[in-house]
């Protein structure tokens, strides 16, 4: 026996029947829209104390690697392209193609975090830490947070590239690590723009 | 005691209670014109941007139903 049910458009075939939006791309964009209250936070107090000094960065502080963070933000954009392409690929049905796009921007976004880590231990060699100054604190504050979603954000794409050849990969899983990975991708030249060059 | 009285009451110690507090870094840091403005630009983006994104999500969900409605009409 055929079972109805209700759609947009009213009663049809249950095979008609699509999501709207599939649970896990909604579950991800409440979760982002979280995260972006989170920065947003962050920057208004990062805001507010900069304002509240006469110079910023404060002149007995050591200056920030802009020029090496400007190629390591292009690293992070290849990358953001990349899972997007790879996301055009596998929906034209080149399954090999969007998995080799997707390892190239697994790889991309190890070489921005890499790039990361080296810039701190530089920091941290010149004596900012997290309790030296505010600029310190709000430095690695932001950034590291920052830092801690890219891996985040790594992790569920390497579950995804190690799940693409098997029976059970779901593209809805993909969409929702994407709703990720754009969201860490697209804040970053906002933080870098804050923290690096304002 | 009569509930008017200590309504009263109430009030007068509300008011002797009242001091001046400096609860937040703005509160002592605004003496410059910059952390004033700092100060509204960051209220203004802190209340429009929940609003802006539920807002977006909204009609963005809206957008896909119309896309789904048309799709199964056709």
């Amino acid at each position: 026996m055929e079972t109805a049910t209700v759609s947009p458009t009213g009663p049809t075939d249950l095979k008609k029947r699509r999501n709207l939006v599939p649970s896990s791309v909604l579950g991800m964009i409440m979760f982002v829209m979280s995260e972006i209250m989170f920065f947003g936070g962050l920057i208004s107090a990062f805001m507010i104390v900069k304002a509240g000094h006469i110079m910023w960065p404060p002149p007995d502080q050591p200056r920030l690697p802009v020029t090496l963070t400007a190629f390591n933000t292009l690293f992070l954009i290849a990358s953001g392209v990349l899972v997007y392409l790879s996301n055009k690929s596998l929906a034209s049905g080149d399954k090999e193609g969007a998995k080799k796009q997707l390892g190239i921007a697994i790889l991309l976004a190890f070489v921005f975090v890499g790039v990361q880590g080296y810039e701190w231990v530089r920091m941290l060699g010149h004596g900012l830490t997290m309790t030296s100054s505010t600029y310190g604190s709000f430095f690695f504050m932001i950034i590291g947070c920052h830092a801690l979603h890219v891996c985040g954000a790594v992790a569920a794409l390497i579950i995804i590239f190690l799940k693409f050849s098997k029976p059970d990969f779901k593209a809805s899983s993909f969409w929702g690590v994407q709703v990720f990975w754009y969201f860490v991708v697209g804040v970053w030249p906002i933080l870098y723009y804050l923290v690096y060059l304002s | 005691m009569s509930r008017k009285s200590l309504f009263g009451l109430a009030v007068v110690f509300f008011f002797l209670a009242i001091s001046q507090a400096d609860a937040c870094p703005v509160c002592f840091q605004s003496e410059r014109e910059e952390s004033r403005w700092a100060f509204y630009a960051t209220t203004v983006l802190l209340t429009c941007l929940p609003l802006s994104l539920v807002g977006g999500a909204v009609l963005w969900l809206r957008k896909r139903f119309n896309q789904l409605k048309d799709e199964l009409v056709n």
